[in-house]
Order: C-alpha cells, then sequence, then structure tokens
C-alpha cells in the first residue's frame, strides 16, 4: 500500500499508466475498434485528407491509417513485451549465474556481453535481422538478444548484494542447497529492479523495432507496424503529410507511458535508484 | 597509475577479440554464397573453385577466421561485392562526414543539457524544472527518424529555411543544423535528466553543507563545488553516448541523406552487401571499446579520488 | 549565568514538513552560550540537538525544513531578521561550524590548500602569498606535521584525525566568536578523539572564542565544557554548569542518562541502555515527552508540559516531580 501510495504520487507514472490501460485495451480489441479492415486497398481513394470516413486519411493504397495505427498497436506491444521476455529471460539467467558463482563463470559470462553491449542495439538488432530474414519472431528475438546485457547486469548486481546479506550466510550455514537459496532468497530481491528495467526495456524495444521497420529489415509491407508506415509516408511528405505524423506520435506517446511508468515504478520502490 | 592503464587495456583485449568474432560469425551465417555474387550468372566448376580459393572461402572456418583477423589488424576489412572497392576505402571516405554529425550533436547536448540540468536542481519542484522534465521526457520518447521528418516538413517544405537533406556542395553549417539537432533529440534530454540527478544528490553532500557554513556565496557553491563532483558521472555518460551516437546517425543519415557511414551501411542492407554493412558494425563497436577506455581513463583527471586507487574498474 | 552572553536562543521552532507529516525536531528551546564559554549540547540522536546548531547558521535545508519561529541572538542581533546577504558574513567569519564526519566535509575534487586558502581568501582581504602564510599558519596552530605538503595533497588522502584537525584549522581561520563543534568526534577512534578534544581545548582557552559542543557521549562533554544544556525530544529539559549537572543532576533524563553509563569517559552506548525509545516528533506525547519512558511520572506529567525553571541558582530544569519533591537523591 505503501508503494501504491508513493506511486500515486508521481504523476507522470499515473498518465503513464492510463495510457498504456488505453493502448493495451486497443491492442487487444484492435479488431473490434478499427473502422475498417487495415489491409482492404481502396484505389479510388488513396492519400486522401482526414475526414469522417476515414479519421486520419487514407494512405497510398487507399488503406484506412486509423485502422492501420490501430492495427500498429498490436505490433509495437507484441514486440515490445517478446523481447523483452526473451531479453530478461537469457539476461536474468546468464545474472544469476554470473554473480551467484563467480569466478570464472562470472568473468566469462560478463566478457561475452561486454561483447554484445560494444554493439549499438539497433546497429547489432539490424544485423541480425539481415541473419535472420526478416519477419515478425526474428525482430522480436533480434531486439531481445541485444537487450539481454542490460538485464544481466542489473541481475547480477542484486545477486552480489544479495548474497552478502546476513539471512542468505544464515540459510548456507543451515545446510540449505546452493540452488534452493538462489530460488527463494535471490529471486525474490531482484524481482523489483528486474520489473523496472523491463518496463522500461519495453519503450526502447518498441522503439528498436520502429527503426528496424523504418529501415526496411523489420516488419515486412503489407503489415501494419508503426515505423514501416513512418517510411512510407516519407515518400508522400510533401502532398499527405498526415501518413507520417499519426504513426509517429503514436511511438512517442506509447514510448512516453511506458518510460512514465519505468520512472514511477522505480520511484516508488527504491527512491535511492532515482540518479542511475 | 600505469598499472591501472595496462589493466584496463589488456581487460579490453577479450572483448575486441569476442567483437571480430560474433562479426565474423555473422557474415558466415548470412545466407547466399558469396562466390556466387562475385560470379556471373554463367561459370563453370573451375572458376567456382578458383574464387573459392581467391576469397579464402575454400579452407576451414578457423583459418578463414584467423585470416579475418590478420586482415582487420592490417586495416583489410574485405571487399564490397557490388563494387568490388575495399570495405576500409569506403568507410575511411564516409567516416568524417559521420564523425562532424556526431560531434556537433553533442556539442548541442553539452551546451544545452548541463545548463538545463543544473537550473532544474537549483529550482527543485518549481515550475521551470517540471517543464524541463516532461521537455526531457518527450525528448527521449521521440523516434529521431520521426522527429526528423517532421522537421524537413516544417523547416524545408513549409518554411524553406533550411536544406532537406545532403550535406551541401561544399559542406556548410546549413545543411548540418537539423541533421545535428535530431540525433542530439534524445541524448540532450538524457543528459539533462542524469546533470539534475547528479547535482541534487551533490547538493545534499556534506561538504556542501560545509561549505555553505563558510559564508560562500550560492553561485560560487554550485559552480566551483558542486558542480565539478556532479559532472563526474555526466562526462563518463557523455563519453558513452558519443559512441551511441554512432548507432543513431545510421536513421538520421538515412532521413536526411547524409553522406555518412550511416547511409553507407543503409546502402549496404538495401544491395545485400554485407561485408560493407558488417565493416561497418565492426568499426563502430571498436569505437566504442576504445571510447570508454577514453572515457574510463579521463576519471582519474575529474576524480582525484581514482588516481591513487590501482584496482579494476 | 555569565553577565554577557554571545549567544541567546529564545523559543527556538524549527519543523521538517515531510509527506508524514510536521517534525517538530526543535520546539521551543531556549539556550544560551556565555561569553568564552563552552556550552554543551546533549542528547540521543533525534534529539534535535544538530537540528539547533544548523538552525543557528540558517542552513537548515529548506525545502522541507524551516525555522518557524524565535529568536537567535548574536550579541544581542537577531540572525533570523538579517537577509541572506548579511548572514553570509556571519557565516565563517563570526560563527564557525565543524562537523561530525571529516570525510564527507571536505570536497573530494580540491587540495586542503586551495580549501583552507578559499575560506580565507572570502573573508579576509589580502595578497595571495599572505593567503598562503596565513593558511600555513592556521595549519601550524592545529598542529599538523608537515603543512607544506599536507596544503597540496587531497582529503581522501589524510586520516579521519587529520582531516577533522584542517576542518578546525577552516573553521578558526578567521578567527570566528563562536564555534559550533557537531559531534566532531563520533567518527574517530578514541584516542585521535583525545588528541582532538585536547586541541579544541587548547585553542579555546589561547583564543578566547566560545564554544557550541554537540555530543551524545557525556565523557566528551564533562571534558570540554562548562556548562551543558541536556535535549530531549526537540526541548532543553536540563541546564546547568557542567559539575552540578553530572553531581546533581535534576532531570530524571538526565540522572537515566549519568546512571546508565558507569564510567563517565568510555561508556559510548549510555543512551541506549534507557528503556523506551526517543518518541516520535510527528506527534509527540502530550505534556512531558520523557513521561512514557520516566520512573517518576506522575498524572500531571501527561497532561501539561513543563517549562524550563531555575530551580537553584544556574541550574534549570523542566520537570513537575522535581519541583514537587526534594530531589535529593544523587546519581
Amino acid at each position: 500500500m505503501e508503494l501504491y501510495r508513493r506511486f500515486k504520487k508521481h504523476s507522470m507514472a499515473m498518465v503513464g499508466v492510463i495510457v498504456l490501460a488505453v493502448l493495451v485495451f486497443v491492442g487487444i480489441f484492435a479488431p473490434f475498434l478499427a473502422p475498417k479492415d487495415p489491409y482492404q486497398m481502396e484505389f479510388g481513394s488513396t492519400l486522401s485528407a482526414p475526414s469522417l470516413a476515414h479519421p486520419m486519411g487514407t494512405d497510398h493504397l487507399g488503406r484506412d491509417l486509423l485502422s492501420r495505427v490501430i492495427y500498429g498497436t498490436r505490433v509495437s506491444l507484441l514486440v515490445g513485451l517478446g523481447s523483452v521476455i526473451v531479453a530478461a529471460f537469457v539476461g536474468g539467467l546468464a545474472g544469476l549465474f554470473a554473480g551467484y558463482f563467480g569466478r570464472f563463470v562470472d568473468i566469462i559470462i560478463m566478457r561475452i556481453l561486454d561483447v554484445v553491449w560494444a554493439f549499438p542495439p539497433a546497429l547489432l538488432a539490424l544485423a541480425l535481422v539481415a541473419v535472420w530474414g526478416p519477419s515478425l519472431t526474428t525482430v522480436i528475438f533480434s531486439i531481445g538478444v541485444v537487450s539481454v546485457p542490460q538485464y544481466a547486469r542489473i541481475v547480477r548486481a542484486s545477486v552480489l548484494s544479495v548474497k552478502e546479506k546476513d539471512y542468505i550466510l544464515a540459510a548456507r550455514a543451515s545446510g540449505i542447497s546452493r540452488s534452493s537459496i538462489m530460488f527463494t532468497h535471490v529471486l525474490p530481491n531482484i524481482l523489483a529492479p528486474l520489473i523496472v528495467v523491463a518496463t522500461l526495456g519495453i519503450a526502447t524495444s518498441i522503439m528498436i523495432e520502429a527503426i528496424l521497420s523504418f529501415l526496411g529489415l523489420g516488419m515486412q509491407p503489407p503489415a501494419s507496424s508503426w515505423g514501416l508506415m513512418i517510411s512510407e509516408g516519407q515518400k508522400y511528405l510533401r502532398t499527405f503529410p498526415y501518413y507520417s505524423l499519426f504513426p509517429g506520435l503514436m511511438i512517442m506517446i506509447t514510448v512516453f507511458a511506458f518510460n512514465a511508468f519505468g520512472d514511477g515504478l522505480r520511484d516508488a520502490w527504491d527512491p535511492k535508484l532515482k540518479t542511475q | 597509475m600505469t598499472r591501472y592503464i595496462l589493466g584496463r587495456v589488456i581487460q579490453m583485449v577479450p572483448v575486441l577479440f569476442g567483437v571480430l568474432l560474433l562479426v565474423f560469425s555473422i557474415t558466415n551465417i548470412i545466407p547466399g554464397d558469396p562466390v556466387l555474387l562475385m560470379l556471373d550468372v554463367k561459370y563453370s566448376e573451375k572458376e567456382y573453385k578458383e574464387m573459392q580459393a581467391y576469397l579464402g572461402l575454400d579452407k576451414p572456418l578457423y583459418i578463414q577466421f584467423y585470416n579475418h583477423v590478420k586482415g582487420v589488424l592490417k586495416g583489410n576489412l574485405g571487399k564490397s561485392i557490388r563494387t568490388r572497392e575495399p570495405v576500409t576505402k569506403k568507410i575511411l571516405e564516409r567516416f568524417p562526414s559521420t564523425f562532424v554529425l556526431a560531434l556537433a550533436a553533442m556539442l548541442i547536448v553539452v551546451i544545452v543539457s548541463i545548463p538545463v540540468g543544473v537550473i532544474a536542481a537549483l529550482k527543485q519542484n518549481s515550475k521551470i524544472d517540471y517543464i524541463c522534465m516532461i521537455g526531457a521526457e518527450i525528448g527521449i520518447s521521440m523516434p529521431i527518424f520521426w522527429l526528423g521528418i517532421m522537421m524537413i516538413l516544417l523547416f524545408s517544405l513549409y518554411l524553406g529555411w533550411l536544406p532537406a537533406g545532403g550535406r551541401g556542395e561544399p559542406p556548410d553549417l546549413l545543411h548540418l543544423i537539423m541533421p545535428a539537432f535530431c540525433l542530439a533529440t534524445p541524448y540532450m534530454a538524457m543528459t539533462a535528466r542524469l546533470t539534475r540527478s547528479c547535482m541534487l544528490e551533490v547538493l545534499r553532500e556534506n561538504y556542501i553543507v560545509a561549505a555553505r557554513s563558510r559564508g560562500f556565496p550560492e553561485w560560487q557553491i554550485v559552480l566551483r563545488h558542486a558542480l565539478r563532483n556532479a559532472m563526474i558521472p555526466v562526462v563518463t555518460n557523455l563519453g558513452l553516448q558519443l559512441s551511441r551516437l554512432l548507432g543513431g546517425a545510421l536513421v538520421i543519415e538515412v532521413v536526411f541523406r547524409w553522406p555518412g557511414m550511416g547511409a553507407l551501411a543503409y546502402d549496404a542492407i538495401m544491395e545485400r552487401d554485407y561485408p560493407v554493412l558488417m565493416g561497418v558494425v565492426l568499426i563502430v563497436a571498436v569505437i566504442f571499446i576504445l571510447v570508454n577506455l577514453v572515457v574510463d581513463l579521463s576519471y582519474t583527471f575529474f576524480d582525484p579520488r581514482i588516481r591513487y586507487d590501482t584496482r579494476k574498474g | 549565568m555569565a553577565d554577557s552572553n554571545i549567544l541567546e536562543i529564545i523559543d527556538l521552532r524549527t519543523h521538517f514538513f515531510t509527506d508524514e507529516g510536521v517534525v517538530k525536531a526543535v520546539d521551543g528551546v531556549n539556550l544560551t552560550v556565555p561569553e568564552g564559554e563552552s556550552v554543551g549540547l546533549v542528547g540521543e540522536s533525534g534529539s534535535g540537538k544538530s537540528m539547533t546548531a544548523f538552525s543557528i547558521l540558517r542552513l537548515i535545508p529548506d525545502p522541507p525544513g524551516k525555522i518557524v519561529s524565535g529568536q537567535i541572538l548574536l550579541r544581542g542581533q537577531d540572525l533570523l531578521k538579517l537577509p541572506e546577504r548579511q548572514m553570509r558574513s556571519i557565516r565563517g567569519k563570526k560563527i564557525s561550524m565543524i562537523f561530525q564526519e571529516p570525510s564527507t566535509s571536505m570536497n573530494p575534487s580540491f587540495t586542503i590548500g586551495s580549501q583552507i586558502e578559499e575560506a580565507i581568501r572570502f573573508h579576509q582581504e589580502g595578497r595571495a602569498s599572505d593567503v598562503r602564510e596565513k593558511a600555513l599558519a592556521v595549519l601550524r596552530s592545529v598542529k599538523i606535521p608537515d603543512p607544506r605538503r599536507i596544503l597540496s595533497q587531497y582529503p581522501h588522502e589524510l586520516s579521519g584525525g587529520m582531516l577533522q584537525r584542517v576542518m578546525i584549522a577552516i573553521a578558526i581561520s578567521c578567527e570566528p566568536d563562536l564555534l559550533i563543534c557537531d559531534e566532531p568526534t563520533t567518527a574517530l577512534d578514541v584516542s585521535t578523539q583525545a588528541q582532538i578534544i585536547t586541541l579544541l581545548n587548547e585553542l579555546r582557552s589561547q583564543r578566547k572564542t566560545s564554544f557550541l559542543f554537540i555530543t551524545h557521549d557525556l565523557g566528551v562533554l564533562s571534558w570540554i565544557c562548562t556548562y551543558a544544556a541536556v535535549m530531549y525530544a526537540g526541548k532543553i529539559v536540563e541546564y546547568a554548569d557542567i559539575r552540578s549537572l553530572i553531581r546533581t543532576p535534576r532531570h530524571p533524563y538526565t540522572r537515566a542518562l549519568i546512571g546508565a553509563s558507569p564510567r563517565l569517559d568510555c561508556d559510548r552506548d549510555a543512551l541506549s541502555s534507557i528503556p523506551g525509545t526517543v518518541p516520535n516528533l510527528i506527534e509527540p506525547p502530550a505534556g512531558c515527552r520523557f513521561h512514557p519512558r520516566c520512573g517518576r511520572a506522575e498524572t500531571i506529567c501527561s497532561s501539561q508540559t513543563p517549562s524550563l525553571k531555575e530551580e537553584e541558582r544556574g541550574h534549570w530544569v523542566a520537570c513537575f516531580t522535581e519541583r514537587n519533591g526534594d530531589g535529593a537523591e544523587n546519581a
């Protein structure tokens, strides 16, 4: 309750939560909310300005932009969530092993992660998608892979600090096995920082997906990805600026919401983390 | 001190090796036979074998990797599949443009964010603070390529103030403004936030209270006593950001048709010219590692406590 | 009490406005420091003694803290009425302060020399070479060996005891009239503590500086102070010269403090052996704030707040039970 009270005081975070709730709702119920079929082409009305029939106008193939933007929510949330799950799982395990076993296990794992960390995330994800061929799954995994180091680091740091605590020593002294200590004591303690990083990580993942799709190595046409739509709209910027405008606004709102939510959670859980 | 530097350099070696290995592996997994790409549509078995040998692809993988590392150390990053030019030459041609762009962006970050962060910290919880921090939050949330497109729309297409792309002939400042600003935006936001929180933290330190107890005026306490200590993490972070900027430059260069490494990589993706793409990826990663090293060492300049500390970083 | 007071605090209230409520850290404190004397302010941590000291220099972090009311008279001049600009010329010049943790109270990024010289240059006119000479002189006066070398060193290169000497050097560099010491020996080991106390005692007798000495350590208190005030939960409960306070404590809290410490000069955890805990300062107990922990509490103690009364000449106590009975028993 204390957590909730502190969180509620964070007004930006509250805005974030509300926006997120709306976005998730829109994503799940996209088929009911979208006024038109997002793939339905109408060659009679291409690049038409916003009107009652098409509140955001239509694209170069006469598809309803509002419907495509609504379906784009699904892609972004799916990629964001999917890649964070991949990254948190792999990175979490890596950090857990590195922190708990220490010594050469730690050195090897952390050096491997340093290698991944050396590449700008978007660029490495791009190279990985180039290898695997662009599709929803490969986009999710590529973004997941490049995000692994963050999770490994935070989990490792938490494990190291928890490891020093008295109750872990007590548990070890009473003969409880290492793995059971790891799961009963270490895991609950690292959950809070992990959730914070994951929330902020979703924002980053959504941004990388947008970049990949914008560059043509993410979601492929006719998928309704926001990044892809901005890229297509760029060609008609002079005559039809709405094409790029609305998807970009959606990315901004979504990323903002996840960031605000994550910041709020972090401040509520541990005000000291604020500076990091 | 010397031991510390030496330790950091030695630590770097396995990471560099790993980077080489990763890029090499990616190049080798990429679908498509590079030998076929180099040959005419009609080719004989003999021609294929010759080309394979020419490219060094007839040897086992570990020999190939050994040769690759040897080549990289000599500055040879392979040849472009499309133009058959050396990748190194192509990258060197493009590097200065990207460097100028990244540097200009960095300059904007430093000039804008540090004062903004300091002011926000000094006026904590005031209207100015809220405006700065909400602005920063928006800056972080904006996709930079979209911001670029919207700026082109406003400043080039509607207002006609700034050129929409390219570097100018000869390169001029006017062409630099929009790409540099777009590239800087998320980093400005992050740096302003970091400056603010570091400043707030330092202002709570005992030595600030002690300095106040000596009657120094507020500006002296802020500029002399607080700022210098608050800047240590900020400067480190700027170093890291400089190398991360190179990643952001990729997409900005595409939007503004800026003739740098990012645009080179993009063209390589479009033409499936993977040696060029991997060359750029490798160079960017190596730059990141080197910048990191420099940043770590520059710590010793900013923080006297570390000068005598020989522990590994 | 002495004829003239250098410092007189009248009904000082410093409150902190937090999310949980108003913390009344200092709640109606009256205290005087006679000219040239050393007054100790003793109490448990959280009793408000440090906040009283910070209030004198107006260094309370605002927000959340605020000096709500009261007067702080330095030779009759109310510091709380001064504009900030004039207050700055008091800090470091008329009143100096040394702090609990010397290692965090020096700026890590500057040499000792530049920090001492900064203070000297700020409050005094003089050429650069004079400033350096002055810095060397104050370092010598606090008995730092090899002061020339120390000037070019950074704080992390010195021990805690050395740093505290440097802090004292900075504090006395402009010859203040009043030196506030906020637990200056707490963070030091016992033998260094003794050295610092000896140094402070010497400085006081040489320079005629008045001291306000904050501590939770009765041993230190009896060693350096001529007068002492006992603080409990934001209020002064007893004030007397140090001999009568130690020999004939009148307030049950003071008695508990002294009774709990078998040897005054070594036991540092005396205060923790009093039953109960320091009260919550957001909603302090009604009446006398000590009554829930007091063995002699009567009904009046939980309803009315005792004020500080001069029970004997120079011996002030805030306790009802002390007024009714004769309080003959000694510790």
